[in-house]
């Protein structure tokens, strides 16, 4: 396959079952924590980066209703659940975790639109499943 | 733009309301009420509603589409029919349109609200009113 372009459509995003709605947009951002290790003779700033991965993100669209399984139920039960996450940027391109929301905004204006983005964490002791399509 | 959201927005201007089951415009205007443009030398009154644009918003999925819709009524009246006559049935338009959900074929839900009222403007022996509205109208 020739390299291509990733575009937005191609993109969507799973989160676990207990947070529904229908959204369009996904963000992420993957972290390494970095130590500074710079010695007295150094002229130039040194570090390290953890071998421990963290991802934080947030997804959103557009709340929805009418059916059980809309019902963003994850972020008030008294047990929050860990999200099951599939972030996909392209057919066969994914990251694939275990998640918390830990919190969930939503905006609804009268005259304008009624969201809700969820906030996530990443709870995985192993970390992410990369998945990325490449060619032969 | 789909021809399901002009056909929800007439079948709103049209629909019978009340107790009675008629139509308070088209008793105001005797049932002139036509798309885009009316046919030349119709009586007055009558209303006009042109659809002014229609944007869409994507989401995650194929097909599910957000359409918003932006359309004018206009009324048109004859000048000597006096202010009062033509604001009377911009009432009417803002009384249908304002806030009601409407049924849009092969769409999930349609929503229709007020955006602007339309004021009388005096253009040779017309009076015109511009009032503007918002459809919003999704496939899920």
């Amino acid at each position: 396959m020739a390299s291509t372009l990733a575009h937005g459509l191609d993109g969507t995003v799973v989160i676990g079952t207990d947070y529904e709605a229908q959204l369009n947009t996904w963000s992420a951002t993957l972290t390494r924590a970095t130590s500074i290790v710079t010695g007295f003779a150094d002229t130039g700033q040194r570090r390290r980066a953890s071998a421990v991965l963290d991802i934080t993100g947030s997804a959103g669209g557009f709340s929805k209703y009418g059916d059980a399984s809309h019902d963003p139920t994850g972020i008030y039960d008294s047990s929050a659940t860990v999200a099951a996450m599939v972030l996909t940027v392209a057919t066969g391109c994914t990251f694939t975790f275990d998640a918390v929301v830990n919190s969930t905004a939503f905006s609804v204006t009268q005259d304008g639109d009624s969201t809700v983005s969820f906030n996530f964490e990443m709870d995985d002791a192993d970390g992410p499943t990369v998945v990325w399509a490449e060619g032969a | 733009m789909s021809v399901d959201i002009m056909k929800a927005v007439y079948a709103r201007l049209v629909v019978n309301i009340g107790d009675t089951g008629t139509n308070p415009l088209k008793v105001l205007v005797g049932s002139r009420i036509h798309a885009i443009d009316a046919p030349a030398r119709t009586t007055l009154p009558l209303a006009v509603y042109t659809m002014d644009s229609v944007d869409t918003e994507s989401f995650f999925g194929a097909n599910k589409i957000r359409q918003v819709g932006n359309f004018t009524v206009t009324v048109y009246a004859k000048a000597e029919s006096g202010a009062d006559s033509i604001v009377d049935i911009e009432q009417t338009v803002f009384d249908l349109l304002d806030q009601v959900d409407v049924s849009v074929t092969n769409h999930d839900r349609g929503y229709i609200r007020n955006l602007s009222r339309g004021v009388p403007e005096l253009d040779g022996e017309i009076f015109r009113t511009d009032s503007t509205f918002e459809i919003v109208a999704a496939v899920m």
